[in-house]
């Protein structure tokens, strides 16, 4: 699903962000990416979302290599993915309903029916009655899950998330992880990247370590994978095999 | 059931919103002075020419025998009758000519003192070929010094000019809209910058460029509305403040300038022709802007 070969990154004259990282990320597995700040975890996010793309080496995404799409397949294939950002990146002058909206607009395809699911997902996530509220209304977790509600919304294969846990505290990060694994569940791909110790003490996932632009691709501790005492669907096994389908 | 569109371009915090329309509202209020002047230049000089493309003059110098001039007179009149294609004759009255010559030599009674040349004013039938060459020959036969002005040779040269004017306001007109586009292009890039966080959420949410293109058209064909309806209607305003103040004064400007109806006609087409002109170059350039972006990423 997610295959880098060889990808190195630079931004302009800058460092390489990224050196020589090459790994293959299944559909249907969970991974962390770990790293202390400033170790290129949103830089490899972004060569996912395609907002950058690789100096060198090969970036595939659904078996596609990023830099022989037009614009326009660029654009399809990122309707393909959700990304619940640290800062979140609502749009100010939108709803929550408008905002969570975004990614079925831009498709054309947002009518009653969606208007709906779009209510019932804000309900489903503790916002049913903020569905008209700007952003500058809603505290800082509330804004994570309007965040992280439009990433969902179009039912995408990929769900990134840089640093979710970020600005909430231990408690609610672990909430938040809890729901990508309840997303990842029903076979969604997802790639969490973070620098929090305890969410990575907490959990067993397999995870893509970067220090000073090297990238290891870790398996999983022994035990469970997943939150220590929490049954983890099969999908999510040490290998990563992608037994579960991508969602539609 | 589609759920009513919105705007995902925020107008608010953005310059262009107050800006564009003003600029807009400036350069269609003079192109719609300089459309209405051409139109009315281009109606006044087709007037004019079909006032004067059928006449001609023939003047006699003139002389201290009255009783000579009079008989060449009659024998020029005799010939330009009996010529084809002439319709009508008529021999101008001292008076007339006085009145012709009056801008040139001052008042009628200094003017009746002086020998004044005869002046016949000759029409003649549109729908016949007419040969100026033959009829001057045959009127030098008859008398040697008399003077021929065709008033097409002066049809000709004003054709001539009025095409240069009119092609000199049309050169002003796509001056005026290629400012038009450039203002537009430069404000764009202003906006793209105050919207850079909107075009990266909707890029990241799987917008097209057209998309995100599309949201930016949508903001500026609201303003060049009211920026050009503004404009548009000033222009009117002003020609037709203008026409009341030079009503009377039985000039050629009067003329020239008074207001009709038929003015509304072309800012009607005006209007909508820069907002779509507005909109077009918004999605164009909008689209350029943002691949530039992706490929400096």
């Amino acid at each position: 699903m997610i295959e880098f070969e060889s990808v190195s990154l630079r931004y302009g004259n800058g460092p390489l962000i990224l050196r020589d990282a090459s790994f293959h990320i299944k559909p249907g597995s969970f991974h962390l990416v770990t790293g202390v700040s400033g170790a290129g975890k949103s830089s490899l996010l972004k060569l996912i979302y395609l907002a950058s793309f690789a100096t060198s080496g090969k970036v595939k995404l659904f078996g596609r290599d990023v830099l022989t799409l037009s614009s326009d397949e660029l654009a399809l294939l990122r309707r393909r993915i959700g990304v619940v950002f640290q800062d979140f990146q609502l749009l100010d002058h939108l709803s929550v309903r408008d905002n969570v909206s975004l990614p079925l607009r831009v498709t054309g395809k947002y009518g009653d029916k969606e208007r709906d699911n779009v209510a019932e997902l804000l309900a489903w996530v503790g916002l049913g009655q903020y569905v008209d509220h700007l952003p500058a209304q809603l505290s800082g977790g509330q804004q994570q899950r309007v965040a992280i509600a439009r990433a969902v919304i179009a039912r995408p294969a990929i769900l990134l998330a840089d640093e979710p846990t970020g600005n909430v505290d231990d408690h609610m990060g672990i909430r938040l992880v809890d729901l990508f694994e309840e997303l990842n569940r029903i076979g969604t791909t997802v790639i969490v990247a973070t620098h929090s110790t305890t969410l990575v003490s907490e959990y067993n996932f397999p995870t893509l370590r970067l220090s000073k632009g090297e990238v290891t691709d870790l398996p999983p501790r022994k035990g469970k994978i997943g939150r220590r005492g929490v049954k983890v669907a099969k999908g999510n096994d040490a290998q990563n095999s992608g037994v579960k389908g991508e969602s539609k | 059931m589609t759920v009513k569109p919105i705007a995902l371009i925020s107008a608010a915090n953005d310059p262009i919103t107050k800006a564009l329309p003003k600029v807009i509202a400036l350069i269609t209020f003079v192109m719609s002075l300089l459309l209405l002047m051409t139109l009315s230049a281009a109606i006044f000089l087709m007037q004019l020419n079909r006032d004067q493309v059928n006449e001609l003059t023939v003047q006699l110098p003139a002389s201290q025998d009255s009783a000579l001039q009079q008989r060449k007179l009659d024998g020029l009149v005799s010939v330009l009758t009996a010529f084809h294609s002439v319709r009508e004759v008529r021999v101008l009255s001292k008076t007339d000519v006085a009145g012709l010559l009056q801008p040139w030599l001052g008042d009628q009674e200094t003017i009746s003192d002086l020998p004044l040349p005869s002046v016949i004013a000759v029409e003649v039938t549109k729908d016949q070929p007419f040969n100026t060459e033959i009829l001057l020959q045959e009127l030098r036969a008859m008398t040697p010094d008399v003077i021929l002005d065709d008033h097409r040779d002066w049809y000709s040269s004003s054709s001539r000019f009025s095409g240069k004017l009119l092609g000199l306001l049309g050169l002003l007109l796509v001056a005026a809209s290629l400012s038009l586009v450039g203002l537009i292009a430069f404000a764009l890039k202003t906006s793209l910058v105050v919207h850079s966080q909107t075009v990266d959420v909707l890029h990241m949410v799987g917008a097209s460029d057209y998309f995100i293109a599309r949201q930016f058209s949508r903001m500026v064909l609201k303003l060049s509305a009211l920026g050009a309806s503004v404009g548009a209607i000033t222009a009117l305003l002003i020609l037709w403040l203008f026409q009341l103040w030079v009503s009377g004064d039985n000039t050629e400007a009067d003329t020239l300038l008074s207001f009709s109806f038929w003015y509304l006609i072309p800012l009607v087409i005006l209007v909508p022709i820069i907002v779509w002109l507005a909109g077009l170059v918004t999605q164009r350039v909008v689209t350029k802007l943002i691949r530039r972006q992706r490929k400096a990423a």
